[in-house]
């Protein structure tokens, strides 16, 4: 998913013969993906969160001459291959991609760490315990045994902090060693251990025997597998799916998957016992003893994480405190964001366009349809995607820094009764809850989730969520055909927006993705940590980079097509480029789109063209009815400009104007302002729009209105939000979410007006 | 006694999982197996999820899956 700064790929085997090929194993949040950066000077995404890393990442470092090849694996718990991550992890530590393994651990968790530990040390591949949290460990007062640990594994220990990079040289060091076989190699550690001489538990009877039967069967048939017989052996008999393929590909192997499967059964029928889980209670113990030799824990203080816990994940206040926090989040996007929005827009709009007319001009281009293509068009495009970024950065910002702290996990523990209902977790509420603000972060915010399942059923939420640009719409709506309700009008929508999007979830969940639901919810909740500066301005300037890249082409294409809707005359008297909006091709589309309207009332182009704008971005909806009403030409005459570099100055003083508005935002962000709409509208424009809705509805243009506010708050998402789902979950699931949106706003919006007309005076 | 019904605050001790397949092994390889001493730490309001001190660490599982965990009180050590 994320970029990779160094990327040799995943087939290093045409590598120069010295390279070390090493995987950093461990559990979800130990600090790998801390330490593979520090490693090799990549961004790796890293935060206080189960299941950041999804993929497996590639990068590279030098241990003096030694060229060393790290793989960043996904977090795991266990190699029994019941999860993506797992599978991923199990096969990348069997392959020929990597030479030896480094098991990073939890210092202050080490019982749960050491049993993953265990089973790499079982596969058997050369081996480096990494301690890592070092300095939490100090700080709570743990004393790690690292010679009886090192002894117990036969590997080398090295003691790490991957958040300020102590111990990193060490494990540099050791790594350019790791499991080499030649002597003359500087020993570090009391790595005595050669190769091929796997760590071994006694799983005791009937489990052994069946095991060494399996063993040698395995040893004859995979000579040259990289894991050790007696660990696929305990595989096979766990019923593992990748242990399973490696050994049903080679010759002979489906009759020894068959005898272990029989092995197996035979061990349930004299233990009542599935093998993997006796296996799980031998080798927990093994840890466990394990933990309790080389561990001692001085002080029994109550630790920082229970103290704030008490608060923030405290029966009465912890939901009052998150709500508070979203506010806060939702208060620094809209507030402290909006100021750089308007810098930007002013930007764009105003020198950058300015200068790029004059620079037309002087080339004879002045007030051609080519000045117009550059200036509304590419400029205008590059414009909207451009408006995004201050949003996403200070949002990534606020969602990085209550990751990285640990409170993600609490609002997930605090909010999951809530998800239950509609088969979602916890985990869910946080990007719906955006969509709120702009669905497009919602929709980014998805990335939290460790379900592909539920990653899709909340991305397709998120766009029944009402976003702040559909505000507008309503306000100017209400302020036409509820004169005096306006406020019960726009509260209305909110709340129907809730309801929408818990039955939508509902019907997702039970009917579209519901053969892998699960009722399950078992989340680690991890220690509070202060968030580091570093982690959190990666996190953001990778996010927004990988925005521009993906979703911002996407917006900028559909905002040039729109365009050139517009500007292609097909009536009236205008050319390319300065045509009436009621001449362009944009009006003659919306005319073929209108009577899909018919039985929603709503069978005209001005209508039609709304929604079709509206794609582009919900914002430009009120504009597009003022000029469809108004009847004012779309390319308004460039007014008086200023000399450009004039207006270079200008904007100078406006970006600070916006830092200086930003910060006087600050303090203001509680008392969240939605208005901002003008609701002093044009009389004309109003009395056309009842006139419209009048024509169109037969005379119920009440009815007509009610239904036109249920497909603004429910009809397609914006380009920007489809291309961030495209870009989340691929072009399909994009699709989808088109088609779903259109067919429930359409279907509201007919029964709406269907009833309305009929029961209502009209 | 399972844990869903455990008041907050006393130490526990793992008797037996009645959960099977993925959810028995998620629980074990998070720490909550057979023999491990565990603690209700708290309940989320509204019959949300109970968090469990298991080892060093702190989970977070729905009322649905801690009735799936037998324990008993644990004494001592
Ligand atoms: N205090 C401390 N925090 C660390 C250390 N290593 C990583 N972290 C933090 O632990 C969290 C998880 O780190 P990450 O690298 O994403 O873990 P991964 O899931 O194993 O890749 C992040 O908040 C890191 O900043 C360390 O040695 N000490
Ligand atoms: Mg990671």
């Amino acid at each position: 998913m994320a970029d990779v700064c160094h990327e040799p790929g995943p087939s290093g085997r045409g590598h120069r013969p010295e390279a070390r090929r090493v995987a950093l194993a461990g559990n979800p949040n130990v600090g790998k993906s801390s330490l593979f950066n520090r490693l090799t000077g990549s961004h790796q995404h890293v935060g206080n969160w189960p299941g950041k890393t999804v993929e497996r990442h590639w990068g590279t470092c030098r241990a003096g001459a030694v060229p060393l090849t790290l793989v960043d694996l996904p977090g795991t718990y266990s190699l029994a291959s019941s999860s993506p991550e797992e599978v991923v992890a199990e096969q990348v530590l069997c392959s020929d991609d990597v030479d030896a393994v480094a098991v990073v651990l939890d210092s202050t968790n080490l019982e749960r760490n050491l049993y993953l530990a265990a089973q790499v040390a079982e596969l058997g591949r050369p081996l480096v315990l990494v301690l890592n949290m070092t300095d939490v460990a100090e700080a709570d007062g743990f004393r790690i045994d690292g010679a009886a640990l090192g002894e117990a594994f036969s590997a080398p220990v090295v003691r790490t902090t991957g958040r300020s990079g102590a111990g990193v040289d060490e494990l540099i060091a050791v790594l350019g060693v790791l499991g080499r076989t030649e002597p003359e190699g500087p020993t570090v550690g009391p790595d005595t251990r050669a190769p091929g001489t796997p760590l071994s538990i006694d799983y005791g009877e009937p489990l052994e025997s069946e095991i060494a039967a399996l063993e040698d069967r395995l040893a004859r048939l995979l000579p040259t597998h990289h894991a050790a017989p007696r660990w696929l052996a305990v595989q096979l008999l766990e019923a593992d799916p990748v242990t399973i393929d490696d050994v049903m590909n080679v010759e002979g192997g489906a009759a020894v998957v068959a005898d272990a499967a029989r092995a197996a059964q035979r061990v349930l029928d004299a233990t009542g016992e599935e093998p993997a889980l006796l296996v799980a209670d031998r080798r927990f113990a093994w840890a466990n003893g394990l933990a309790r030799a080389s561990v001692e824990r001085r002080t029994t203080l109550r630790s920082r994480t229970e103290r704030l816990d008490d608060v923030l994940t405290n029966r009465w206040l912890g939901l009052p405190i998150f709500l508070a926090l979203m506010w806060l989040v939702f208060g620094l996007v809209t507030h402290v964001a909006g100021p750089f929005v308007d810098w930007i827009d002013g930007v764009v709009n105003g020198p950058v366009a300015a200068l790029a007319e004059a620079g037309l001009a002087a080339v004879g281009l002045g007030g051609t349809w080519f000045e117009a293509l550059v200036v509304d068009g590419v400029i205008g495009g590059v414009g909207s995607v451009l408006v995004f970024v201050p949003v996403l950065a200070v949002l990534y910002l606020a969602l990085g820094v209550l990751e990285d702290s640990g409170y993600m996990a609490r609002a997930a523990f605090l909010l999951d009764r809530v998800m239950r209902p509609i088969g979602l977790t916890g985990k869910s509420f946080l990007p719906l809850l955006l969509g709120f603000g702009c669905n497009v972060p919602g929709v980014y915010a998805t990335r939290v989730l460790d379900r592909r399942r539920d990653r899709i059923i909340t991305a397709l939420l998120v766009p029944f969520v009402s976003c702040a640009a559909r505000l507008p719409v309503y306000v100017l709506l209400a302020a036409v055909f509820f004169p005096g309700s306006q406020g019960t009008v726009v509260f209305s929508l909110y709340v129907a927006s809730i309801v929408a999007t818990l039955l939508i979830g509902g019907l997702l969940d039970r009917f579209v993705l519901r053969g892998e639901r699960t009722d399950s919810f078992i989340l680690e909740l991890p220690p509070y940590r202060r968030p580091s500066a570093a982690v959190l301005w990666a996190y953001v300037a990778q996010r927004v980079r990988s925005f521009l890249a993906r979703a911002g082409t996407v917006i900028f294409a559909c905002a040039l097509a729109v365009w050139f809707l517009l500007a292609i005359p097909v009536g009236g008297d205008g050319s390319f480029g300065q045509t009436d909006m009621d001449d362009s091709l944009f009006a003659a589309t919306a005319e073929v789109v209108a009577p899909v309207l018919a039985p929603a009332g709503l069978d005209s182009w001005q209508v039609a063209g709304t929604f079709v704008s509206g794609f582009v971005a919900k914002e430009v909806m009120v504009s597009t009815m003022e000029q469809a009403y108004g009847g004012e030409a779309t390319d308004t005459e460039v007014e008086e400009e200023p000399a450009p570099v004039d207006e270079l100055v200008d904007s100078g003083e406006g970006l600070l104007e916006a830092i200086a508005d930003a910060a006087r935002a600050v303090p203001g962000i509680v008392g969240l302002d939605v208005g901002g709409a003008d609701a002093d509208e044009d009389v004309d424009i109003a009395a056309a729009m009842r006139a419209d809705l009048e024509a169109t509805s037969d005379g119920h243009a009440t009815a007509a209105a009610v239904a036109f506010l249920a497909l603004v708050l429910l009809y397609v998402p914006c380009m920007a939000t489809v291309a961030a789902i495209r870009h989340e979950l691929g072009g399909r699931w994009a699709a989808i979410s088109i088609v779903l949106n259109l067919t429930v706003a359409w279907l509201v919006a007919v029964a709406l007006f269907q009833v309305g007309s009929t029961v209502g005076t009209g | 006694m399972d844990l869903a019904s455990c008041r907050p605050g006393r130490p526990l001790r793992v008797v037996e999982l009645t959960a099977d397949g993925r959810e028995r092994r998620r629980l074990t390889e998070l720490g909550v197996h057979r023999g491990a001493v565990v603690e209700v730490v708290r309940r989320a309001p509204f019959g949300g999820p109970i968090a469990l001190r298991v080892g060093g660490g702190l989970l977070a599982l729905r009322p649905g899956n801690a009735r799936r965990v037998i324990v008993e009180e644990h004494d001592g050590g």
